[in-house]
């Protein structure tokens, strides 16, 4: 690091800097163990290089104020928040797909689309969410209905009806 | 940090105006709004703070509140559990999600906007990808492979 930067730009850039340590982290392992899991080794990326993270801050030559730490906690947030929306995109970005779709096969219609959206078809995407939702305990499906499975369930989904209300986002999805 | 809340909780505020009382919804009014509401209060506001101390929090605040904005606004996940909430006694058939959210109507109306942005070129209702969405495609191809994704719709 250069000699003439402040301590709190130093924090700065190193939570910056933490963002190619976390990706090559997240892929070796999901390379490793397999992708099926890559949210929850994202998070463990994020918690092992955040840790090394703040011992090597703590730990450096220069004694350090309580200001720095806040700095690098808050900008290591705020990168890892970057780095999840990203990674979310590419797991599940819906206009991202449609775009991959329309480089493979270009010149389709808005019902060849959804008909060959993902290999699958856009029925199978409300699928995948329905299962997603079953897996992580917030619904239960029965042979004739789908309904919560606990309250959990209830209450993310009347917090984020209250929001769509409050902020006029209208039915949103 | 008193200065960092006061700043997130107006542009909270500005943001439910935006919302309510102007036509201008999209993420980048947002961003701007976010950007404006942050200089402000800092630049007028006691200096006791570093800049990078200040922007830091700030922006890690106003990336949570993007989280969760984008999360609610476009989550099918989301729009799925609500439409169980609107339904009598808090079930619904898959027919009835079917009707009440009907996943071609969000298909055309992405694709709409997307067209509308210009990442999308639209020829006697034939869709093409335009020169920027090229790039971004073989990014995405690229780093899919990279992570070793698959299923990701």
């Amino acid at each position: 690091m250069a000699p003439n930067l402040s301590p709190d730009t130093e924090a700065f850039l190193l939570s910056l800097a933490s963002m190619l340590p976390v990706a090559t982290c997240h892929i070796s392992i999901c390379k490793a163990l397999g992708s099926m899991r890559s949210v929850f080794w994202m998070f463990i990326s994020f918690a092992f290089i955040g840790a090394a993270l703040s011992i090597y801050f703590t730990t450096s030559h220069r004694a350090y104020h309580s200001s720095e730490f806040i700095t690098l906690a808050s900008s290591y947030v705020l990168f890892s928040l970057i780095y999840m929306e990203a990674f979310s995109m590419l797991c599940r970005g819906f206009s991202l797909s449609i775009l991959v779709l329309l480089k493979q096969k270009p010149g389709l219609n808005i019902d060849e689309i959804i008909k060959h959206y993902g290999g699958v078809g856009a029925d199978a995407l409300i699928t995948k969410r329905l299962q997603s939702l079953h897996k992580i305990g917030l619904i239960k499906e029965t042979e004739n209905s789908i309904m919560f499975n606990n309250w959990a369930g209830v209450i993310v989904s009347r917090t984020s009806l209250c929001y769509k209300l409050i902020m006029k986002t209208g039915k949103g999805g | 940090m008193s200065l960092v809340i006061i700043s997130f909780i107006i542009f909270v505020f500005l943001h439910w105006i935006i919302a309510n009382f102007t036509n201008r919804k999209g993420i980048k009014h947002l961003v701007s709004t976010a950007i404006i509401i942050g200089f402000f209060p800092y630049y007028l506001g006691d200096k006791s703070y570093s800049e990078f101390e200040f922007f830091s929090v700030y922006l890690m605040l106003i990336m949570f509140y993007l989280h969760l904005h984008i999360g609610i606004e476009r989550s099918v996940s989301i729009r799925v559990l609500n439409e169980i909430t609107i339904s009598p006694d808090n079930k619904i058939t898959r027919q009835n999600l079917e009707r009440s959210y009907p996943i071609n109507q969000m298909f055309r109306h992405r694709i709409q906007l997307m067209t509308k942005n210009n990442w999308l070129i639209e020829q006697d209702g034939k869709f093409y990808v335009s020169g920027k969405s090229n790039l971004l495609v073989l990014v995405t191809n690229f780093s899919r492979k990279l992570y070793g994704l698959e299923n990701t719709w």
